[in-house]
């Protein structure tokens, strides 16, 4: 049901850097982009037709802010991967919002989950849902 | 690469009577809580959800500038009725039903009762 989801940038330039280098990490690229003039939407995905994570300028034209109570969920298939995600998206710039490790109970189904946000402050989540 | 999205509300139970009502008659529905009680909406448990909260931090949710969540349905009927529905349901108007890509993309924006942009679309782009 999620066709892409976006968020917002106010220095497209280096919001793609960053999202170049760390998307990179899961075989994401970009797969549709407008020229920066034209509000730099950026659109990145592992495939077309798959949900895609968009960065852009506000359409409005007016500053980009991220919401309170906003983010966005990138499942991993390990905890090990979690763990590198985490890590780049921090060394990249990113700001830590929770180290990763297990919400809830351990088990077969436990939550493994880290948080951080992108430079310009829009909330993400990497996780992965299973047994250690 | 998206499991979810989540975004905030500051009237959880009048925001997931909103989406309820959206919904109704489409294939996506209610599926689970988060311990916090947001409420994830889907298709079904490992396909892309959506997920109503209130905000980890306990403070005010906010809608971003820029952040917009796409969802997408299988053709433009429905787009349609999804997007009179949502501003009859109290949405704020972004933007009319159409082609925005001819033949590539279909879509209709609003914003919900919290000021979150969302976007109903039918895109052909493969996959």
């Amino acid at each position: 049901m999620i066709g892409y989801a976006t968020l917002g940038s106010n220095n497209i330039e280096k919001a793609r850097e960053y999202y170049d280098a760390l998307l990179s990490e899961i075989g994401a690229k970009r797969l549709m982009q407008m020229e920066p003039e034209d509000g730099g939407f950026t659109l990145y995905g592992t495939e077309m037709g798959a949900p895609s994570l968009g960065i852009t300028r506000p359409y409005n034209g007016e500053a980009a802010v991220p919401g309170n109570g906003n983010m966005i969920a990138i499942p991993f298939e390990q905890r090990s991967q979690v763990d590198s995600f985490h890590g780049k998206a921090l060394e990249l710039g990113g700001s830590d919002e929770g180290a990763p490790g297990v919400r809830g109970e351990e088990g077969p189904d436990a939550f493994y989950a880290a948080y951080f946000r992108d430079p310009e402050g829009n909330k993400l989540c990497a996780f992965r849902i299973g047994p250690a | 690469m998206i499991a979810y999205t989540m975004l905030g509300t500051n009237d959880q139970d009048k925001a997931l009577d909103f989406y309820d009502k959206l919904f109704e008659g489409t294939d996506v529905k209610r599926l689970f809580k988060t311990p916090l009680g947001g409420q994830f909406y889907g298709k079904m448990p490992g396909q892309p959800m959506i997920c109503i909260t209130n905000p980890f931090d306990g403070n005010e949710a906010s809608f971003g500038n820029g952040t917009m969540v796409a969802l997408s349905f299988d053709n433009t009927d429905q787009i349609d009725t999804l997007y009179a529905k949502a501003l009859e349901l109290g949405a704020v108007d972004e933007g009319a039903p159409g082609w925005r890509m001819p033949d590539v993309f279909y879509g209709a924006y609003f914003r919900d009762l919290d000021g979150n942009k969302l976007c109903v679309c039918k895109m052909n782009m493969g996959g």
